[in-house]
């Protein structure tokens, strides 16, 4: 793979200076550069060996767009942009969408806080009572299948503006995975261990707080990373509908004018900053249950 | 002082413990010795109030159990720490939870005091996952005599553990219970009768489907003997001959109780 690299490398910044592409060229020198640098401050080398495969396949692709878009373009220049145009735009372009992300965080961030703040401790209510489970479970098998989407006509309908009804959108595709998720969190807490918290003779609270969340929290991060990804999906949806700023109405607004390196350029922004807030997600949900490593 | 009254434990429609007449007086160890499946678990969980008897009734100390006693502790084979905390703070809740008046430095310096009674110094910051598994039953115990309660409950705590720690933690309970001065009640469950012989002051039998007492014995010399010297005397290798008996004698009647099930089902 390094001689692969090193040869995409020579291939891409010959053709890109050739074309006087000088951002495309940069990506070319910075990329193998980049992939060096780190490799060389990794001491593991199977881990060393995957950086500088990443860097080879990033390189390649760059390489077969710059090939295919520049000289003599073989697919309609309209849709498929040059490589360079649309480094230019995404560097020129980053403090539109730094703008519209922020527009989209605060819908996300909300509807999300919003849907953990209902569905965990409703969870933890619902899974700790057999009774309330068997009343509640007929309806939340029938309404957590319903996809959300289909409540944008009513929620703009209903909802006095467009960020409470897409945040009442993401809120209910979110809330069920994590309200499924804790109540089998709650449900599969071993039974001798819940014996032996009742043997403690804890104050309710305590009970709650120290014993039934911590137990159903590995079930309740699985639901949470999955809603996180429902809460990505369904934000673009509801911005590609009636939204006026944020990432995915961006994309919508230059597609709309027929600007495609700008949607291309749109489109890796919101990859680059769902992979960001993924990231972060795992080494949060990585120190919440960090006892589970002590024994390795 | 425990004492049961035509306790019956059934689970639809099946009888697991039928009528069970017991009392254990205080500062005794009393084994609890029956196969697999012959309820002494659950008689177990019913002195612990985790259980309802579905007739008679338990009183611990006079008082009738209605519901998780606080007269008790209880250790299981596993699961009795919280795998989420670690192991002082897992001792800090229960401490926390019994003496509410006292301060967090007070709580905690109990913690540790109570860990290294039990032989455990230097693991208070670590998760239960990073100790083995005779660490975690030491913790647990720690954790059990940590409460005011004044019977502990143990339900096969080492049945999962390997010989060597097996012995060792024996030794640690034997050696708890004597300390206390009959301050202390213990009901052990277990299925190893060299076990029940070592720890118990008094062994029941219990009988299997459904489960009733089918013998109390009295062990004659358990706390005077160390362990190398207790199979050598002559008294308790007769008590273990007569439970093995009563044991055995308990599993063949199962076993042609299946066996005329089978014929009496056959074509």
């Amino acid at each position: 793979m390094k001689i692969l690299l090193i040869l995409e490398f020579i291939g891409l910044t010959a053709a890109a200076v050739w074309k006087h592409d000088w951002f495309a060229a940069a990506a070319g020198v910075l990329i193998p550069a980049a992939a060096l640098v780190r490799a060389l401050l990794v001491w593991d080398k199977a881990r060393r060996t995957a950086i500088v495969d990443v860097a080879a396949v990033l390189e390649g692709f760059l390489l077969a767009w710059q090939l295919v878009t520049s000289n003599r373009p073989l697919l309609d220049p309209v849709y498929f942009p040059a490589l360079d145009t649309v480094l230019r735009q995404f560097f020129s372009e980053l403090k539109d969408m730094a703008h519209g992300m922020l527009s989209s965080l605060f819908l996300l961030g909300t509807a999300y806080l919003l849907s953990l703040g209902t569905a965990i401790p409703g969870g933890l209510l619902v899974g700790s009572s057999t009774r309330l489970r068997n009343a509640v479970e007929p309806f939340s098998k029938v309404l957590s299948v319903i996809p959300p989407i289909v409540y944008i006509p009513y929620a703009i309908r209903l909802l006095p503006s467009f960020s409470a009804a897409s945040i009442f959108v993401i809120w209910s595709g979110a809330f069920w995975p994590i309200f499924a998720n804790t109540v089998a969190g709650v449900v599969n807490i071993p039974e001798t261990m819940l014996d032996s918290a009742r043997m403690l003779h804890l104050k309710r609270g305590t009970f709650i707080f120290r014993v039934l969340l911590p137990g159903a929290m590995p079930s309740i991060l699985t639901g949470a990373s999955l809603s996180l990804v429902f809460s990505f999906l369904l934000l673009t949806a509801a911005e590609l509908i009636g939204a006026t700023e944020g990432l995915g109405w961006y994309v919508k607004d230059r597609a709309d004018f027929g600007d495609y390196a700008r949607v291309i350029v749109g489109i890796i922004f919101i990859g680059l900053v769902i992979t960001a807030i993924s990231a972060a997600f795992k080494r949060i949900e990585k120190r919440i249950l960090r006892y589970k490593e002590a024994g390795q | 002082m425990i004492e049961c009254r035509n306790l019956t434990v059934a689970f639809q429609n099946k009888t697991i413990l039928d009528r069970i007449n017991l009392t254990v007086q205080d500062g005794a160890f009393l084994c609890l010795l029956g196969q697999s499946g012959c309820g002494k678990s659950t008689l177990l969980r019913t002195f612990a109030g985790l259980l309802k008897p579905t007739s008679g009734e338990v009183f611990v100390d006079g008082k009738l159990v209605d519901g998780p006693e606080k007269a008790c502790s209880v250790v299981f084979q596993d699961y009795s720490l919280f795998p989420w905390m670690t192991t002082g703070k897992n001792l800090m809740l229960a401490l926390a939870a019994s003496y509410p008046q006292k301060s967090k430095a007070e709580i905690r310096n109990l913690a540790e005091s109570y860990l290294e009674m039990v032989g455990l110094s230097g693991v208070f910051n670590q998760y239960p996952a990073a100790l083995s598994g005779g660490m975690r039953q030491r913790a647990a115990i720690a954790r059990a005599i940590a409460t005011p309660s004044k019977v502990l409950l143990m339900d096969e705590p080492f049945g999962a553990l390997d010989p060597v720690n097996r012995a060792m933690l024996q030794d640690l309970v034997r050696e708890l219970h004597r300390d206390s001065h009959g301050a202390r009640t213990v009901v052990f469950v277990t299925h190893d009768v060299d076990e029940a012989l070592y720890l118990g002051t008094e062994i029941a039998v219990l009988g299997s489907s459904p489960g009733r007492v089918i013998a109390l014995e009295k062990n004659p010399v358990s706390r005077q003997l160390p362990r190398e010297k207790l199979f050598e005397n002559e008294s308790v290798i007769a008590l273990q001959k007569k439970i093995m008996d009563i044991y055995r004698s308990d599993m063949n009647e199962k076993l042609n109780l299946r066996e005329s099930f089978h014929s009496g089902n056959g074509i």
